[in-house]
Order: C-alpha cells, then structure tokens, then sequence
C-alpha cells in the first residue's frame, strides 16, 4: 500500500515508525498511516494505539495533516473518533493503491 | 470511562469523605469507576480502607457516597466515557460483500461474518468441506479459488483430457527422449525465456518444500504447464487449498502427458477464461515466477478477482 500511495497519490518523503506504526510521511509535512483491514470500529485496543500516535506526533511540532487509508471499511462511530482528532479517513484505498 | 483497564489505570475522580461509623467520625478515601451510565456506578464504589462495620457501611453509603458518586460518575462519565466496540462484531455478509461473492457454483458464505475490530473473519460451506478465511483478501483468493474449481471440473465433465490422455504415454516418451538426446535446445525451448525452469529444476533436487515438484515433473514440463493454467484460472499455482491443488495437480499432468495447452484445453468449454473474456489475458508470467502478482502482507495473488467489473469498491 505504501508503494502504491508513492506511485499514485503522491511521492513520500520518508517512511516512519511513530509509537510502533509505521506510516509515511509526505512532502508537505503530512503524516499517512496505510492498514489492510476490512472494517474497522473503535475498539479499546485501537483506541489506545491511536492515542500513542497523537502523544508522540504531539511531541514533533512539524506535522501537518494526519491521513489513515484503509482498504475496507471505517464504522461511523470510528471515523467520528479519528475525525475528532483530526484525521482524514480514506476508506476503500485497495481499488487505488494495490494493483498499480 | 468505559469499560476495560485503561478505565482503571486511570480513575479520575478519588473523594476523600468523612463519614460516621458507629458515632465515631472517620475518614475515608472513595474510588469510583463509571462503567455504562448511572447503573454501572452503583456497583463499583469503592471504598480505602475498607469498612469492617457493615451498619457504617450502609450508614455512609446511603448518608454520603451515593450521592457523591453518582453525581461525579455522570459528570465524568459524560466527558470522558468511551463506548468501545466490543470484539468479536457480527456482520451481516451482504452488507460487507459485494452479490456475486456470496454464493457461487459451490460455495456459499455464511451470512454471520466475525470481525475483531479490524479484520472480518468468513466461513463458507463448499462442496468440499467447510472453509474459513481470516481477511476479505483471503476470502477472495479462496472464492477464485473455488470458481477455478469449478471450471476445472467442468474440463473432467466434458473429457477435454480424455483424446490426449490416450497418446499420453506417447508425449511423455518423446518429451523424455527429447530432453536427453537434445538437453539444450529442450531445455531452452521449455524454458521459453524465463529462466525459471532451470531455477525449478535445482530447487526441486533440494528443497523441502512440499509445493515443490519433483525433478522429473520439472524436467517433463508439469511444473510449467501448472502454472500455465493456475495463471489462466487467476488462482496461485502454490496454493494451500487441497481440493485446487489436487484439482490443478491432475489437469498440469494431463495436459502434459497429452500435449495440451491451457489455451486449447479451455477452449473446449464455455468458460470466460476459455474465451479471453477475463482481462489482461496476455499479460503476466504464465511460465515465469509469480512475486509480483502477490499481495504485500497477504502472500496472495495480487489482483483484483471479484467482481467482474474490475474494482474491489464492493468489497470491504
């Protein structure tokens, strides 16, 4: 998914690993976390992990925009809790970054 | 907060009361625990230290705690209570599934799907045996998988081996002959440019691999010829699934034995993959490796199987 996103959306900059995630980082300063799941809700487990990732993107002043792909599903509560913390939710990216 | 350890690892509120116990006033230290609403928080009241006098217990609770507590637990509960999903989650498979991946020729997917917060975890009926799949990626590989089986039986219904398995032991002896009298030009003619025949042949003298064919189903063009038709079927001719691997097995045997193609074979029946309806049917490795056709993390056939349009939107 990550090759897919540098070939088709736009290149990255480097590749991170923020509180045990690996995620991308973009020119602009933006940050890209890609999971092959199906559907996602806010379970306790993730809960904790996406907190993690906002203390330790906290620390680093320069990010700018925080995007999570999926290539399934994103449940309406979940997405209203990513939302809420300022990230974009790209729900279906399979069809746009796997198969390039 | 909810439910769960992270609640108690950080209880936020702790009241320091002080109430009387059999006239005599003492101080005590309230924890409280919201767990869902106002019901939840009559139940985890907690008292340090803990009362040994039971008429002072009831004594404070109804005088002091409860009021207390069910104040701030719905203040706090209010402001920072989670509602966490509860793993595993039931899904309805047509709301995750897109129709045609539903039911097939011979297979149906049960209509409950599990899914443990972020993967969907299938079970099908097959008519061969029940099968799970953990992911809707594998889901999609086995589903490919059984509409390849489908196909492959329809070839044994319609005898599309039978003329060539009469002159097979004929082409078996010239393929034999030929590799020996002629090693280098048989090879290379095999090999077709690939490279990998000559790669297969030294695997198959050492590895332990069970996918692995042996030396002489190498050397007589069986290795090929199952990835010729895994590529026509958009199946992985490494598959784990007995029934394909049996199933591709004794097709790449025949069509070797017979000195049939996967082309010609195919033709024999109406199939999409027999009439090159199925896209981009002149491309890929059919004779070669298959790293790039794998899926990152899934070790899977990379390409979009289901449904026929040629995304992957229905799926989730």
């Amino acid at each position: 998914m990550m090759g897919g996103y540098n070939r088709t959306i736009q290149p990255a900059k480097a590749i991170l690993e923020t509180a045990g995630v690996l995620n991308l980082q973009t020119g602009d300063g933006g940050r890209v976390i890609l999971a092959q799941v199906d559907y996602v809700f806010w379970i306790e487990k993730l809960a904790v992990k996406v907190s993690n990732v906002e203390k330790a993107l906290a620390l680093e002043q320069s990010v700018k925009g925080k995007e999570l792909w999926v290539t399934g599903r994103v449940d309406s509560e979940a997405k209203t809790k990513f939302e809420g913390l300022g990230w974009k939710i790209v729900e279906n990216a399979g069809s746009r970054l796997l198969d390039k | 907060m909810p439910r769960g350890a992270e609640a108690k690892k950080s209880i936020f509120f702790v009241k320091k009361i002080t109430g009387f116990v059999g006239g005599q006033k003492k101080r005590f230290m309230v924890t409280a625990v919201p767990i869902r609403g106002i019901c939840g928080s009559l139940s985890i009241i907690r008292k340090y230290p803990i009362l040994k006098n039971k008429k002072g217990l009831e004594d404070i609770m109804v005088s002091r705690i409860i009021p207390i507590a069910l104040s701030l637990v719905f203040v706090c509960s209010q402001a920072i209570a989670d509602d966490y999903a509860s793993p595993p989650i039931f899904l309805k498979a047509d709301q995750v599934l897109p129709a045609g991946a539903l039911k097939g020729e011979n297979f149906s997917v049960d209509h409950e799907v599990r899914n443990d917060g972020l993967i969907n975890f299938y079970m099908l009926g097959t008519n061969y045996r029940r099968l799970s799949a953990e992911s809707t990626a594998e889901l999609e590989v086995r589903i490919e998988e059984l509409n390849a089986l489908t196909i492959m039986e329809e070839m044994d219904r319609k005898n599309v081996f039978k003329e060539s398995l009469v002159t097979g032991v004929k082409g078996v002896g010239e393929g034999v002959k030929n590799l020996v009298t002629m090693p280098i030009d048989t090879t290379k003619e095999m090999v077709k440019g690939t490279g990998q025949f000559i790669s297969n042949i030294g695997q198959a003298f050492v590895s332990d691999d069970p996918s692995q064919d042996n030396a002489l189903k190498v050397a007589l063009g069986y290795d090929v010829a199952k990835r010729q038709f895994a590529y026509e079927f958009g199946i992985n001719p490494y598959t784990d699934y007995e029934p394909a691997v049996a199933r591709l097995g004794e097709i790449a045997r025949a069509a070797v034995a017979g000195g049939l193609t996967p082309k010609v074979a195919l033709a024999a029946i109406d199939h999409p993959v027999a009439t090159g309806r199925r896209s981009g049917n002149d491309q890929g490795p059919r004779t070669g490796g298959l790293p790039h056709l794998r899926r990152p993390g899934h070790g899977k056939i990379d390409r979009p199987l289901l449904p026929a349009n040629g995304t992957d939107d229905g799926w989730v």
